[in-house]
């Protein structure tokens, strides 16, 4: 207890807020990076297909914007935009920490399970640059899984005060 | 909104006709030419044309399609997304004539393209002998001398590092018999031409090559350095007068890349045409055709095949050949584009059904449903119906535009419900110009902010519970709707026992279970009927599994049908659940872009606004796209659909670059 007491209500909510924010941008970032590498191979041999590949590319980023999105409701909740953020209480703290948990992770490793179907859709790119579409659809499988993480943590935050 | 009916034609004509015949059909495109499969023996001897003019028609095609991507960097041909493919006349798309001046203007092309890279290697040869020659152009004598009687000419390089004294030391300790003159220099080395005795030649390299220096061959040339850079360079002009020329017969080409395009497309007619000859089968003098065409064109097929005199027989498909039946869905304008949808899944069995007229209201609907924004859905309608009036876009693009069309439509009919324009734009701007303004929005009918100029009927994010409870109705109405389409079919096909003791008995189990639960809440007799349903459609699951397996194997199958019944049902009525989750999500990344670009003041709010709505709309694109097309592909297909039909594919003519206007031919 002394340990959270350390940290206090608000310094709680913000360790969730900061977690939602940058676990999925780096989820975000390791993502687009590998679909990225993936991409360079193909328009070094067919640069006509960028378009193609950029739309890819940032399928996984989606994810950093989920994170930020979450991390905005929650200032949001906590009344930053609304005439500054009243002190919590360890336990309204500890509810804000806890509903960021699910974007953080989901977004995290969705954005990492995506860009593995965006870099493998490159190859749908390279060799059959029509139905690269279907690609793009493989990945928004994944995608709904971050949609439902920041769903459920919006959900939570909404009934964290 | 049902499955084409489909005639099996066979027919047997002499070979001289033949293209003529092809060309006609291709013409009418209502004919698909199929490989015959289960000939009789005594029709061995047939054998597959030979495919000398497929290929010779595939290599006109790629020169044609190479001279057109080397056009294309020349860029006279101005198109934008929304022009129109132009119309030709089908007569002026088979023009021989012009056809084979666009070929020869195409290996022009081709050929001239080939040449300036074959120049540029020259050109690259030139400039590396050029640059080896400049150190050595100050020197006076000819780059082949060896020598005189009694001394030896030769040529070194030496690291720019090691300074001239060294290597002019290091000389004069081997022997004085030597005369050294120094050439160029450039980034690394600097050259000198080194006269020496015979006598002392062998120890002067030996020395010279201890210290770094290298022995350079220039026997190659002959005549000075000055004498031969002068000789390049005159070729190197001429390579340039030359490569002038070719780009400018490139360049004069470039305004006839519109003929190359209608040849390239004549070119690919062939091609298919040939592709179709493939599939018949050759005697000496007479060929066998074997296809499909849909039953309404019977007539037209007839006159055409007794034109050109060929035997024939036309036969409804027996059952076993459902199989190989092509499909053609005949549609509306409104089912129309959901042919998309269907034929990404799998088209159905020539004896299912088309799921597009049922599909197709529960794809707008649920679209929708997750867009759930007047001004995305603005947006959508907006921006395809003028990219369908002005670039008229055929075939599966044109669909796919008007099925986004559609759902834009109903994006606005359920934003109009929730009071959604770009999530809570008009709030946050009334706020910002003046809060006064906010008193023209009305509040949603089950209170709350005012949000929307009439009264939204609920918030996404506010009334969760209610939009849970509505998309799981919405999933049970699709489930159901799919039973029931199957159920209709097994009465068809007089599968009345499977139908009462499946879809019929579930029917009664689901409706009683929930009547049994929140009857009596409503009212207490609810509960009893509810009951009473429940139980008579357990029976009914019993009976069916009992009479088509007797004993306990009969029972194994009851417990097996209720298990994977409940679990499936629930399922699939969770899996509706996305509706609700896509239409959250929308709807707050909206207000956060909103509500972020409002914390800074009005100018910013409606930059990050703009910017953020327009990002959301792209990822809510894809993710209702994706979500609904799941929902038709699994939780309702899968309750009735029969795929495995391969799709009609007529003998026709396909164009790329232009829209063909039919006429003659």
């Amino acid at each position: 207890m002394e340990f959270f007491e350390m940290f206090g209500g608000l310094g709680l909510a913000f360790i969730g807020i900061a977690l939602a924010i940058v676990m999925c941008c780096i989820g975000s970032a390791k993502g687009t990076g590998l679909v990225g590498e993936a991409a360079t191979g193909v328009l070094s041999e067919t640069p006509e297909h960028f378009t193609k590949c950029m739309i890819l590319e940032a399928l996984p980023g989606t994810q950093g914007l989920y994170g930020i999105a979450a991390g905005f409701f929650a200032l949001f909740v906590l009344g930053a935009f609304s005439g500054g953020i009243v002190p919590l209480t360890l336990s309204q703290g500890m509810s804000v920490l806890i509903a960021c948990i699910p974007i953080a992770f989901g977004g995290w490793l969705s954005a990492k399970a995506q860009a593995r179907v965006a870099a493998a859709s490159i190859n749908i790119v390279a060799k059959k640059p029509d139905d690269y579409m279907k690609g793009v659809i493989l990945c928004g499988i994944v995608e709904f899984y971050a949609i439902l993480s920041l769903v459920g943590t919006i959900l939570m935050l909404m009934n964290a005060l | 909104m049902s499955i084409v009916k489909m005639k099996h034609l066979r027919a047997l004509g002499l070979r001289e006709g033949r293209s003529k015949l092809l060309r006609r059909l291709r013409s009418m495109g209502c004919v698909e030419i199929d490989t015959p499969d289960e000939l009789p023996q005594e029709w061995d001897f047939l054998s597959p044309p030979d495919g000398d003019e497929l290929a010779h028609h595939l290599g006109e095609a790629d020169e044609l399609s190479a001279a057109i991507g080397i056009l294309k960097g020349y860029g006279k041909e101005k198109s934008g997304l929304l022009t129109p493919l132009p119309q030709v006349a089908e007569e002026t798309l088979f023009d021989e004539d012009a056809y084979r001046k666009a070929l020869a203007a195409a290996r022009q092309v081709n050929e001239a393209r080939s040449a300036l890279n074959a120049q540029q290697a020259k050109r690259s040869k030139l400039e590396t002998q050029l640059h080896a020659l400049e150190p050595w152009l100050e020197l006076p004598v000819p780059l082949d001398m060896e020598g005189t009687a009694k001394t030896d000419a030769m040529f070194f390089s030496v690291s720019l590092r090691l300074p001239r004294a060294a290597v002019v030391e290091r000389l004069d300790a081997a022997t004085e018999l030597y005369d050294l003159t120094w050439a160029g220099e450039d980034k690394e080395f600097r050259y000198f031409l080194l006269l020496v005795h015979k006598s002392a030649a062998q120890d002067v390299q030996a020395a010279l090559l201890e210290l770094g220096c290298a022995r350079l061959n220039l026997r190659g040339w002959s005549g000075t350095a000055a004498e031969n850079h002068r000789a390049l360079k005159a070729r190197l002009t001429e390579l340039d007068q030359e490569a002038e020329v070719l780009q400018k017969t490139i360049e004069d080409n470039a305004q006839r890349v519109f003929d190359l395009k209608v040849a390239l497309d004549k070119a690919n007619q062939e091609v298919g045409l040939e592709r179709a000859k493939a599939r018949l089968l050759d005697s000496e003098r007479t060929f066998l055709l074997d296809g499909w065409f849909p039953v309404e064109k019977e007539s037209e097929v007839k006159a055409v095949l007794d034109e050109f005199g060929l035997a024939y027989e036309i036969a409804d498909p027996a059952e076993e050949e459902y199989p190989k039946v092509p499909i053609q869905l005949k549609s509306n304008k409104l089912t129309d584009p959901f042919t998309v949808v269907t034929a990404m899944y799998s088209m159905p069995a020539y004896d299912g059904v088309d799921p597009n007229p049922f599909m197709a209201p529960f794809f707008i609907l649920f679209f929708g449903f997750m867009m759930n924004d007047i001004g995305y859905g603005l947006l959508m309608a907006l921006g395809t119906a003028i990219f369908l009036a002005k670039a008229k876009p055929k075939g599966d693009k044109g669909r796919m535009m008007s099925m986004f069309f559609m759902c834009g439509i109903s994006s606005i009919f359920w934003g109009s419900l929730t009071g959604s324009f770009f999530g809570d734009f008009f709030p946050q701007l009334f706020k910002l110009i003046n809060p006064e303004l906010l008193n023209i929005l009305k509040p949603p009918v089950g209170g709350g902010d005012p949000t929307w100029f009439w009264p939204p009927l609920f918030n996404p994010v506010n009334n969760t519970i209610q939009v849970m409870i509505g998309s799981m109705a919405l999933g049970v109405i699709q489930v159901f709707t799919g039973m029931a389409i199957s159920m209709v079919e097994k009465f068809k096909r007089g599968e009345a026992l499977d139908a009462l003791s499946n879809e019929v008995a579930w029917y009664c189990i689901l409706i009683g279970a929930a009547l049994a639960i929140a009857g009596p809440m409503v009212a207490a007799p609810l509960g009893t009927v509810g009951l009473v349903l429940l139980f008579g459609g357990l029976a009914l699951l019993l009976v069916g599994n009992l009479i088509k397996s007797k004993g306990l194997g009969g029972l194994v199958g009851f417990g097996g049908a209720i298990y994977n019944g409940v679990s499936g049902y629930f399922s699939d009525i969770l899996s509706y659940l996305r509706l609700m989750a896509l239409m959250m999500a929308g709807a707050i990344i909206a207000q956060v872009f909103n509500t972020l670009g409002a914390v800074f003041g009005l100018v910013p709010f409606i930059i990050v606004a703009l910017i953020g709505n327009v990002l959301n709309l792209v990822l809510n694109l894809l993710g209702c796209y994706v979500h609904t097309l799941r929902l038709q592909c699994l939780e309702f297909f899968g309750r009735f659909y029969k795929d495995g039909g391969k799709a009609f594919d007529p003998l026709a003519v396909h164009t790329n670059y232009v829209d063909v206007i039919k006429g003659g031919n």
